[in-house]
Formats: structure tokens, C-alpha cells, sequence
């Protein structure tokens, strides 16, 4: 998965968040429902921050635009440095700790349980990340 | 004395759903974790016999997604479905969104 895929993953996962979120509680609004989303504050509280760090995302991506367009390379400069809307991450990071939270908060009540599972498929991710690198090097297809 | 409650049946689908539930509070959660794994293992299980692999997060998000509709309508009336279950349902669809987003290989269209 490249970098600019893993961008673009976790905003599809801000914006599938914040669609459910937005979607049941706004059914309980509009039907009057006895069981209302939005009286849990964790919901509501995830549903804002996820809209805030969607709109810093949007103006990294207008302000990595305007540098695209406007940017001067200098004769016989060496590096020329691109707009850093793809290396400084600072929306994945948020939304997806973010959503991680909310997760850790609601299945597992805050237990300490969750970061066992998440330490568990970190390893595995791992794991898998040395064979492929072991495999690449060994017969140069991952694969 | 009786195990439980026998629900009054003439009064409503609604009314014999809730005495259900509260002589067996796990029945609606049961319920919709019947739901999710038909859902889960029917399409896993279909669309590999068909094309010789499946795609296990479609599916999961899938399942949370139709056991998501499920519920909502139940959440219309106190007594079926508390906060805590539709909190960890959609919680579940949210986590199924995750896997799936994550799980687009380069070059798989989302």
C-alpha cells in the first residue's frame, strides 16, 4: 500500500465514521427514537473532532495545491522539495487515533484489553512485514 | 414457578418482543449476532465457492452495515434495544470500515 493509498484510506475511514455517527443519530432525531445516539457524548464528541481534522485536512490539501502552482525551483538546485501534505500525516494520525479511541472507549469499556488486540496485530503486521522483506530479498517477488 | 415469563402474544409484536427481552435480556443481542455471522459467513463462504477466494472486510462491513438497518428500527421503541448494544454495533460497523478501507491493495479501486 502505497503512501498516497494509505492517505486516502484513512480519509475514507473519517468520512465512513462520521457518516454512521451522523446517520443513526439523526434517525433517532427525526423518528422521535426512545434510544438516541447523540445522548452519548463519546459519539458526539468523535463526530466533531473528525469534522475539525477533515477540514485541517482540506486546507493542508488547498495549501500543497497553491504550493504546486506557485512553487520556483532555482537553477541548479539540487532537491526540490514538494508540498507536505503527504509527509507530515498530521490528519491520519488524528483521525485514527481518533477512531481508535472510540473503539477502546465502547468495546472494551477502557479495559486494558484493547491495546493486548492492538499489540497483537501490530505483531502480526510485523510478522508479515518481515517475511515479505525476507522473501524480497531472498527471490525479489514478495509475492 | 414458571422459568419465565410467558409473553402476552395478543397484544402486539412489539409488546411480546419487549416481555421477551426482559425474561431474556441476551435475545436482541443474540439476535443481531445471528444476523451479522449469516451475513459474514453465507457471503464469505458463496463468493468463494464461486471465485476461489473472498473478501472477508467486504463482507464484515457489509454484515454490520444490514445488522446497523436491523437495529435502528428497534431503537423506535424503549425496551429492545438499550444505548450500550447500538453503541457497540456501531462501533463493530465503524472497526468493519476500518479493516475494509485498510485492507485495498494498490491498483483496487475502493
Amino acid at each position: 500500500m502505497g503512501q498516497l493509498k494509505f492517505v486516502v484510506s484513512i480519509l475514507f475511514i473519517a468520512i465512513f465514521t462520521v457518516a454512521v455517527v451522523a446517520y443513526v443519530s439523526n434517525f433517532a432525531t427525526d423518528n422521535n427514537a426512545n434510544i438516541n445516539l447523540g445522548d452519548d457524548e463519546a459519539f458526539t464528541t468523535v463526530n466533531s473532532s473528525l469534522r475539525g481534522q477533515m477540514v485541517v485536512f482540506s486546507r493542508d490539501i488547498n495549501d500543497s495545491s497553491s504550493g504546486l502552482t506557485q512553487s520556483t525551483a532555482a537553477p541548479a538546485a539540487d532537491v526540490f522539495k514538494s508540498p507536505s501534505v503527504f509527509q507530515n500525516l498530521r490528519f491520519t494520525r488524528d483521525s485514527v487515533s481518533t477512531v481508535l479511541e472510540l473503539m477502546r472507549t465502547k468495546v472494551f469499556g477502557g479495559n486494558p484489553a484493547f491495546f493486548i488486540v492492538i499489540a497483537t496485530i501490530s505483531t502480526f503486521l510485523v510478522f508479515k512485514a518481515v517475511v515479505y522483506i525476507y522473501k524480497t530479498f531472498k527471490s525479489g517477488d514478495p509475492d | 414457578m414458571p422459568l419465565y415469563t410467558i409473553p402476552n402474544g395478543t397484544s402486539g409484536i412489539d409488546t411480546t418482543l419487549i416481555e421477551t427481552m426482559e425474561s431474556v435480556p441476551s435475545f436482541i443481542p443474540a439476535l443481531f449476532f445471528f444476523i451479522f455471522m449469516v451475513i459474514f459467513l453465507g457471503g464469505t463462504s458463496s463468493q468463494r465457492k464461486r471465485t476461489g477466494s473472498s473478501d472477508t472486510p467486504m463482507w464484515a462491513t457489509i454484515a454490520g452495515l444490514s445488522v446497523l438497518m436491523v437495529a435502528l428500527p428497534l431503537t423506535l421503541t424503549a425496551g429492545l434495544v438499550d444505548t450500550v448494544t447500538l453503541s457497540i454495533l456501531v462501533v463493530i460497523t465503524i472497526a468493519s470500515g476500518f479493516w475494509f478501507f485498510l485492507s485495498r491493495s494498490r491498483g483496487e479501486a475502493f
